[in-house]
């Protein structure tokens, strides 16, 4: 299909429009029910703001929340669409990669060791996570090295294992800790899209931009990519150089809302393998489209996650991998089929 | 030869590691226009050679000079302008179609966001055309048979406008009649002009395409000439072995390859 603006553009918004709509629907649905015109009138300075439990709820806690899940959502999104273009593999994201696995070890060290100290926005826990993220990334980037560019089989055979010593290394820093300290390690290690106020959701944007920046940038390569990287070098790719900031944007956007909101799993993996069913593998289009669908995909998630056991919550990372089990299921029993 | 129509210039050539060179000293011109086969052996070097041809590999030693400037030292863009490379396999990952795998020929052209232009659709039409695959442009690849892929990759290359086309081993994986298809296919792209080269272990196809013929044996350049002075028993004898026999095409007296089976004469 030819890929004009118009067609750019058309279905840009209209995937934007449909982020807008669940946003807006996520914000009335919650535990507690709210007057949204009451909090309207409040956010436009027609009434008190400090007085109106609406307003509270509506702009202080759901908004903030529904707009960190649609940017967790897209970077996740945005990360597993280009590694899996990178690594020319439809099972490649920040967390079959061992990205996640990285940013844990760091999240559970800081936990444990009660190591408090604040840099900017992020508190230890967010520091160190992001320190064990790009770690992590360091490591895998150098062990798949090959010899004239990075190693597909490489990479992904190094994220399984280096994902495998940091659960070891988890478990064996759980075993240490103090057990009243296992249940916030564990309610970070199931990730959670909880925030008070729009710090946490500014906070992410320095990298978040930057890394989403790059990754625009690369993706007419993305599509020579998945032609090999042989045809992809003949056509004027620097493969070498191309997979090194493809691998350093995804870093950035994975690494920015890990350090907020936890390993989220899944959502880099589904997302981005519905959509790319729905309007074809086009990068050009399939990127901001995979981003604004992850975007909403995870608003939803969330929302069940909040409301489903109200008044308790659910962690976020429990709804996403309730969707991924069944859908790689489903993947699989397609593929047989196919076969047959 | 006049600097002008040298399109490559490789002098001493070499490649591999310490003692183990795969390629040890080549020195190979190609003018404008020709088109050129690279024969030997499975290990001789013919795919190695191409990848340093196209700047992919890094030579030991020695230099690849296209147009009179090193392959090296040239943007990435400003070589896919000029030479396109057709590898032996060309995995595809993700379900592009036809139309798509051949706009993708346009890439070292664009500019910013990447949008193609109609320029460029003009372009890919006549591409598709010249391969006769427009009637398959809403197919996606993996619905494709090897040939029909062959096809597709070709208008790719096509739409890609080089000056010199090179491919690894174009017609290994296709049956006969595709394998002729595409030496045919080929041909109309040198007789427009264009520069060729490819590796091929396809003897008597290369000896009815191509105007010259190269012998790569044991890291050198073992002969090189037109396919009468190459397709010599000596001299494909001590480069393969003894399993083959060359004798004359009864329609048109040239030389044609068979096997020889053990025990088989093979002299002519």
């Amino acid at each position: 299909m030819r890929l004009t603006w118009l067609r750019l553009v058309g279905l840009i918004s209209s995937f934007a429009v449909g982020l807008v709509v669940i946003g807006a629907g996520a914000l009335l649905v919650g535990a507690t029910s709210v007057d949204w015109r009451e909090g309207l009138a409040a956010l436009l300075g027609r009434q008190d703001r400090r007085t109106s439990v609406s307003y509270m709820i509506l702009v202080e806690q759901r908004l903030p929340r529904i707009f960190l899940a649609s940017l967790t959502g897209a970077a996740l999104g945005m990360a597993g669409t280009t590694l899996q273009a990178i690594l020319r593999n439809p099972l490649a994201d920040p967390y079959t990669l061992g990205i996640a696995s990285g940013s844990a070890v760091g999240a559970v060290v800081a936990i444990s060791f009660k190591l408090q100290f604040h840099l900017g926005p992020f508190n230890s826990v967010a520091l160190l996570s992001l320190a064990g993220a790009s770690l992590m990334l360091g490591l895998i980037y150098w062990l798949g090295r090959g010899p004239e560019h990075l190693s597909t089989d490489g990479l992904l055979l190094a994220g399984v294992t280096m994902a495998f010593i940091a659960g070891s290394a988890i478990m064996f820093i759980r075993y240490l800790s103090e057990p009243h300290r296992l249940v916030a390690m564990d309610r970070w290690l199931m990730g959670g899209l909880a925030v008070v106020g729009f710090g946490d959701v500014l906070a992410i944007l320095p990298l978040l931009l930057p890394g989403a920046v790059i990754l625009f940038a690369l993706t007419p390569g993305m599509n020579q990519i998945a032609m090999g990287e042989d045809m992809a070098f003949g056509r004027g790719v620097p493969i070498a150089a191309f997979q090194k900031w493809g691998f350093a944007g995804a870093s950035l956007v994975t690494a920015a809302v890990v350090a907020v909101a936890g390993p989220i799993g899944f959502v880099g993996l589904i997302v981005p393998h519905a959509i790319r069913r729905l309007i074809g593998p086009d990068h050009r289009l399939l990127l901001p489209c995979a981003a604004l669908a992850s975007g909403g995909f995870l608003i939803l998630c969330d929302t069940v996650a909040r409301t489903i056991l109200a008044p308790t919550e659910l962690p976020v990372g429990v709804v996403t991998a309730l969707c991924g089990g069944p859908f790689f299921l489903w993947l699989l029993l397609q593929r047989s089929r196919r076969k047959t | 030869m006049s600097e002008e129509a040298r399109v490559y210039d490789l002098r001493a050539l070499r490649f591999g590691y310490d003692r183990d060179l795969l390629l040890r000293g080549i020195d190979l011109q190609i003018r404008r226009g020709e088109f050129v086969a690279l024969l030997g052996p499975n290990g001789a070097g013919k795919s190695t050679l191409l990848k340093l041809m196209l700047g992919q590999l890094r030579p030991t030693s020695g230099e690849v000079r296209l147009f009179d400037q090193p392959v090296s030292r040239m943007s990435a863009n400003q070589r896919a302008r000029l030479v396109a490379y057709l590898p032996q396999r060309v995995p595809v990952a993700f379900p592009f179609n036809v139309e798509q795998v051949v706009m993708m020929g346009r890439y070292p052209y664009w500019k910013g966001l990447g949008l193609e232009t109609e320029s460029d659709w003009r372009i890919v039409e006549d591409s598709m055309d010249q391969m006769g695959v427009t009637f398959l442009r809403e197919r996606t690849w993996e619905t494709l048979s090897g040939g029909e892929q062959q096809r597709v990759l070709l208008a790719s290359i096509m739409a890609q406008e080089p000056e010199v086309i090179l491919l690894d081993e174009p017609t290994t994986f296709l049956d006969p009649h595709h394998q002729v298809e595409v030496l045919r296919l080929l041909s109309a792209l040198n007789r427009q002009g264009r520069t060729l080269v490819l590796s091929t272990h396809d003897l008597n196809g290369a000896a009815r395409t191509c105007a010259r013929l190269c012998l790569l044996h044991q890291g050198v350049l073992f002969a090189d000439g037109p396919p009468e002075d190459i397709l010599r028993q000596d001299l494909l004898s001590s480069v393969y072995g003894d399993g083959l026999r060359v004798a004359a095409d009864p329609a048109t007296g040239r030389p044609i390859i068979l096997p020889a089976l053990e025990g088989e004469p093979v002299c002519v």
